[in-house]
């Protein structure tokens, strides 16, 4: 899952507007930055990045510093759940490993790259409305709010165009 | 979400996508989430 993951914070955003969101996109995101930087230092292994024991690992990790720091443990849940929402998004668009040596599982939604767009424009136009009631109520109405589904449903299209020059 | 980059040329090209992709959203999101929470 790409923008989904966005999105996601996002909605997690809304249930508790205290959390920066600067925080949980990249929460979000954070087995794919661990993938990426393993891939520099040229130790890819997809069990640190994306197993489901090294994601809750993960969440539980940013779960506890966040307490820590904010001695708050509903905001800590929500950092918590901004990470481990990272594998069941991405088992439904991917195959992703459960524990070292255990099985590959995953509905692979990449495969259809059509209907993976629909799923995560869904995703986000929903996680949006959610969102957007954590706003001022001056503020929902303001186009600018509009820039949030339309910029990710953009970074989506040109994602699957990047992965898959046939694309659409 | 992303397969692993190729090695040489295409690799660091592949990795400066990556890079991109992955800063995108987070920009994205902390900028419009900063306009749209400010109070007149």
């Amino acid at each position: 899952m790409y923008v989904g993951h966005a999105a996601i914070a996002a909605l997690l955003k809304g249930k508790r507007p205290r959390v920066p969101i600067a925080l949980l996109v990249p929460v979000a995101f954070a087995p794919d930055w661990i993938d990426s930087f393993s891939h520099v230092v040229h130790h890819a292994n997809s069990n640190i990045s994306h197993s489901l024991v090294s994601v809750v690992l993960g969440a539980t990790v940013c779960g506890l510093l966040y307490w820590l720091w904010s001695k708050n443990a509903a905001d800590a849940l929500i950092v918590w759940l901004a990470y481990a929402s990272h594998w069941p998004a991405d088992y439904i668009t991917g195959i992703k490993p459960t524990w070292p040596g255990g099985p590959m599982v995953g509905l692979g939604l990449y495969s259809r790259p059509g209907w993976d767009l629909v799923v995560e424009s869904l995703l986000v136009v929903v996680c949006w409305l959610v969102y957007r009631r954590s706003l001022p109520v001056e503020s929902r109405r303001r186009a600018i709010g509009l820039l949030i589904p339309l910029g990710l449903i953009g970074m989506q299209v040109v994602f699957e165009a990047l992965q898959r020059p046939s694309f659409p | 979400m992303i397969v692993g980059p190729p090695a040489g040329i295409q690799g660091f090209a592949a990795r400066v996508i990556v890079g991109v992709a992955l800063l995108a959203p987070w920009l994205w999101l902390a900028v419009l989430d900063r306009l749209l929470r400010r109070t007149r």
